[in-house]
Parts: structure tokens; sequence; C-alpha cells
């Protein structure tokens, strides 16, 4: 298994019960995992999320997942 | 509805009904058509021939939400172009219940005249001297005419930086709570406001123009089905009543297109700081208002009002696009300092963008060290005392850079750019430097596109068709006087059907299912007409220099969509 940290911003961080904006979520899954699976695991659909950003770079949903790495997720957003 | 006509040449007021060569337009549909046919292309921005005309949208005042947006309008002394900036408030339904589609100040007062327009809740309009309201602050100038005329009245106003005629005043606009701190910010209208000697537009709110929708209950069918699309939004249900349109920034900030320190990074180091997050808990611990709403007809509630370590009220609302420029911008990681910056330009009618990008210029050129709050506060005072320096930096970052010889002016058409960089977000730069504005996000924002992962923001490809289709639909936004947040009701093909039957609605006839584009695009057509007669070509549709030379950490990208992809965006089948 790999784990990652992953931090919620905007609203996203209201759906997981007991979320600690400091510390953000540890996350294990399958060695190989990609953002894509990561967004799943979370219960995320592409409407809930914009910008998967991956150790400071913008993510792919195809992009694997390393041990350690850390994931920020954004909302999807318009600008005004 | 009628067209009020304020000669301040002679102070004579005629009032007309709107003349058919006009019917169908409303907000910069009518500003932009009106000065195309009505202003000397070639004339001073400054001087008599001018005209300031304040039109609110074309769905302004009707039941639909998220109509409260008025368009001011002019050739701009900024840009040399035309210009329409856009303010919310409460303006804008004042007008429409009234049954005014515009108000068009013409004419020039004599030098050192100073008057202010009133309309009562009979639609009449008066000019009254306004002397004593000579160099008067926005807050202090709107808190005394409001105990004057009660609080049945909206204004528009400028401050000190309009009066002394700078390239970056703002038209200041009252918002529900009756604060002028909405703004009609960019291209320098406030001086033209200013130049015709005119302080204040003071406007009765309880206007009672008969109903002049054709079929009210169709119309109350559609209107719903746009709320109820804007509730059941992530965006506009969720994000921006929590965190107001400061929620966007660590999202463009992890994308790299957050331009700081005068856009020679695109990741701010203190982003942390100044994001939606972190304004919503600094809010929540002081007592301030997360959730406000600023605009009439709203149901988004963006707005916010920033208090200090007391509780007391310093600003209202810190806006994504002003926690960037005098933010990351100008390097600044510290609320209250912006906050106090969005304050001081509200209360002296600054264009917190212009202003900000204008700092950050002075201090990538050495004159005071970047992240030096204090010090931009103290510099954008100079401005409301009308100091040497003042004046340079209150007439823009063009101003600014020619001031110190500094070659990095990120500006099209004298105009700042906004905060997306162009390098990160290749569309936004394709916006910046062809629109008809000068540098404008909001006239065509690629924003929604990049997060969905629809367009890659660094490929030059699809980037030059993505900002001609989100020029376009601005347009037609801005003529219905829909704000831009609530533009996301629009995007779906259900969304647009129901705007279609909305307009179809209002005017007693079916609307072909094309009508926003050719809306849209007869605006356009318009504005670069009127800019080509000004004298504004292809060459003034380019990006400084500096984007195509200068790679942007972290993604070290040039601007790369080519200047024929540029010249070919008004290229209008």
């Amino acid at each position: 298994m790999i784990r990652v940290t992953v931090q919620l911003h905007g609203t996203l961080p209201r759906r997981v019960p007991a979320y600690d904006p400091e510390r953000g979520l540890t996350i294990s899954l399958a060695p190989g995992a990609t953002v894509a699976d990561l967004l799943d695991a979370l219960g995320l659909t592409a409407e809930d999320t914009g910008v998967v950003a991956l150790d400071g770079r913008v993510a792919q949903p195809a992009d694997a997942l390393s041990d350690g790495a850390r994931v920020r997720i954004f909302q999807v957003a318009h600008g005004g | 509805m009628q067209l009020i006509r304020v000669n301040m040449t002679d102070q004579s007021i005629h009032v007309e009904d709107m003349p058919s060569a006009y019917e169908g337009l409303g907000g910069r549909g009518l500003t932009s058509v009106m000065i195309d046919a009505e202003v000397p292309p070639r004339c001073d921005p400054l001087g008599p021939e001018n005209k300031l005309i304040l039109a609110p949208g074309l769905l302004s005042g009707t039941p639909l939400v998220n109509t409260g947006r008025i368009s001011i309008g002019a050739k701009s002394p900024l840009t040399g172009g035309i210009k329409e900036s856009n303010s919310g408030g409460k303006i804008a339904t004042s007008l429409a219940k009234l049954g005014i589609a515009a108000v068009v100040v013409e004419g020039q007062a004599p030098a050192g005249a100073l008057w202010r327009l009133v309309i009562d809740d009979q639609g009449k309009a008066a000019l009254q001297q306004a002397s004593d309201d000579k160099g008067a602050r926005t807050y202090a100038l709107c808190a005394k005419l409001l105990e004057q005329f009660g609080p049945k009245y909206t204004i528009a106003c400028i401050g000190p930086a309009g009066e002394l005629q700078l390239g970056s005043a703002s038209i200041q606009t009252t918002d529900v709570d009756d604060r002028p701190c909405r703004a009609a910010a960019r291209g320098g209208l406030g001086a033209v406001m200013g130049a015709k000697g005119l302080k204040a537009v003071v406007v009765a709110t309880q206007g009672k123009a008969s109903d002049t929708i054709a079929d009210p209950e169709g119309f109350k069918e559609a209107a719903k089905a746009i709320a109820q699309g804007l509730q059941k939004n992530p965006f506009t249900g969720q994000v921006l009543p929590n965190l107001g349109t400061a929620g966007i920034l660590g999202g463009v900030n992890a994308m790299g297109a957050f331009p700081s320190y005068n856009a020679t990074k695109g990741v701010f180091d203190g982003w942390e700081k100044i994001s939606g997050e972190a304004l919503a808990e600094r809010l929540q611990q002081r007592g301030g208002k997360t959730k406000h709403m600023g605009c009439s007809q709203c149901i988004i509630h963006c707005s916010n009002e920033y208090v200090d370590d007391k509780g007391k009220y310093v600003t209202s609302s810190l806006e994504y696009e002003t926690l960037w420029s005098m933010g990351g911008m100008i390097g600044v990681d510290d609320l209250d300092a912006i906050a106090r910056l969005d304050f001081l330009c509200d209360d002296i009618g600054l264009d917190t963008m212009n202003t900000g990008v204008a700092l950050a210029v002075a201090m990538d050129a050495g004159h005071k060290p970047f992240g030096d709050g204090a010090a931009a506060i103290a510099m954008v005072e100079e401005v409301a005392r009308g100091t040497d320096f003042g004046r340079i930096l209150g007439s823009g970052p063009v101003a600014v850079g020619k001031h110190f010889n500094h070659h990095r002016v990120p500006a099209v058409k004298g105009q700042g750019i906004a905060a997306y960089d162009p390098r990160a977000m290749q569309g936004l730069g394709v916006t910046y430097a062809t629109s008809t504005m000068g540098a404008d996000h909001t006239a065509g924002n690629l924003l929604g596109l990049y997060m969905a992962g629809a367009l890659d923001p660094l490929a030059a490809e699809g980037q030059a068709d993505a900002s001609r289709g989100a020029q376009v639909t601005m347009a037609a936004l801005d003529c219905i006087g829909l704000c831009i947040l609530a533009g996301g009701a629009v995007a779906s093909s259900k969304g647009r059907e129901a705007m279609l039957r909305l307009l179809g609605a209002k005017f007693g006839r079916e609307m072909a299912p094309d009508a926003l584009t050719e809306m849209g695009v007869r605006i356009l057509k318009a504005e670069k007409n009127f800019n080509t007669r000004a004298g504004l070509s292809a060459t003034d549709d380019r990006l400084p220099r500096f984007f195509h030379e200068e790679p942007l950490p972290p993604h070290n990208k040039t601007f790369l969509v080519s200047d024929d992809d540029l010249d070919k965006v008004y290229n209008f089948q």
C-alpha cells in the first residue's frame, strides 16, 4: 500500500467529518494508484473537483501517485 | 423605457423615449452601441465631446435573480478606446424600476464647478450644486447624502481621484447597506465623471414604472429555472457564499497562474495567509461576515464584511482580484493591510486592480520593497493628497513604468492585467490582448474551462477560439445585466434555453436559438469599430514584450499564442 496526504480546499472539508485543515487526511491506496483512484476513494466527482495539485504541480486524473505524495484538491471555479 | 440626457455645459436635462436604433439593448449593449454612434472616436476622453452613460441591464429591475448590474460606458482616458465598466449595488435595479434605460451625461461643466444629479421616485432628474462636496471621499460623501435624501436612495459617485481626473479613478456605487464599496472600477471612468463636473448621481430606489414584461408567467417560470441552477451549482451554491470570490485563489495559485511580485512568479509563497479559507477563518474569529449580500436581486451572496481585531468594519467586499493586486502582486501576505488598501481605494475612488499593478511596478523598480504593506498604504494615500507621485500612481501602471523607466509593466492598452497570468493561462492572455477593453479578465475568462480540464491552460492551441466564445458570451451577459458569477447558469444548453425564454417573455416574441451570440457579436463589433476609428490597431492587441520573453515559474512558460491567432479573434463568422 502507499500512503498519500490530502488537503481539501473550498467547501470540500465540510464533506469529511472531523477534517483537520492543519494535518489533512492520510489515505492508503494500492501501489500504482492514480489521481482518479484517489478521487474515487474520497467519493469526489468531476463536478466537485477542479485542480488537483500533486507536489506543487497540476496533476491529471491518470497521473500515478507515489508513496508519501502530498495532494491538494480544489473545487471547480469560474472567474469573476 | 426612457433616456435621460444631462448636458453639463448648460445644465439642461432632456428626457426622450428610447430611440428605435437602440431597441433591444441594455447595459453594455446600450452603452457601447450608443458611444459608437454618438461619441467622436478621436475626441478627448476628458473633454465635452465624450459621453458618460449609465445603463442598467436589459433584465435589471425584473424578478430575475442577479440582475443588479449597471454598465457605465464612455471613451476611456486610460485605454484611449471604448470602455464599459460594470458594477453592482442597487443603482441598476433602481434606475430600471424608474423606467430609465440610461442616463447620458454630455458636455462639460465650467472648470471648478461641481454638480450632483438627483433622480427622484417619479423619475424626475435635476442637477444640484455640489461645490460643498469638493474633495470629499466616498464614504463621507455617501453618508452625508443619504442623511440628506434618506435611506430610499442609492448613489454612484467619485472620490478625490475622479476629481483629479486620474486614469485609475473609479465610480463607486453604494451596496445594499448603503456603503460605496461597489465599483465600476476599470478604465478611468471616474476621471470622465470628474471632467464633466459631476460628483454624484443620487437615485431613488422605490420606482414603480409599469411592468414591461410581455409574458409575466413565462418569465417567472424561466427565472425560477435560472435561480435553481445557481443554487444547485457547487460554485455558486457553496463556494461563493462561504468563501466569496477569494475561494478561487488557492486553485489559481496551484495552477501556477497567480501573478506575484509584479508577475515574476506564478505561485505566491504566502498564499495560504490570504486565501479564501484564511479570510473566512479570520472573519469567523473576529465576528465579520463571510456571507453577505452586496447587490440587489442577488441570491449568491458572495460578498463579505472585513472587520478589524476589535470587530469594527474595515471594508466590503474583499474580493479575489484585490487579494491579488494588493496581496500577491505586491508581495503582501497580511490580510489587514490588504483590507485597508481595499477600503482606501473605495474611499478615494480608485480601481484596486490598476492601483495594485501600479504599486507592483513601483516596487519592482525599487521604489519600495515588495511586501511592505505600510509603504503601499502610504503611497495610495498620496493619490488622495494629489502629490506628484500620487498623481503618477493614480494614473496607472504605464505612468509608473514611464516614471521609473521600468520595462516590466503588465498592462494592455494602458490597463493593468488581472489575477491570472497569461503565461500559465494562455487564453486569458488572448482576452487581455484582444479585448476592446484593454486587459480585462471579465471580458472573457476561461478559468472554468481550465479547472474542469476541458482546455490545457499552458498550450497555445484552442485559446483564441475559446477566448472569442467567452468574449461573445460575456458581451451578451453584460447587455442583459446578469452578474458574471451567475454566468454559469446560462453555460449549459438548458440554462441558455431558459435565458432565451426570459428574453422572449420580456419582449413578447420568440428569440432565435443564436440570439445571445448575435447580441454579443453586435456589441463587440460596435466596440471594435469605435476603437479602430479612435486609432487603435492590431499593434495595440498585443501583450507587453516581457510576457513573450520572461518565463514564469513554476511552469517556466512564456506567452505562446501567435500574432496571427490574436488577429483572428474578432473575425466573426
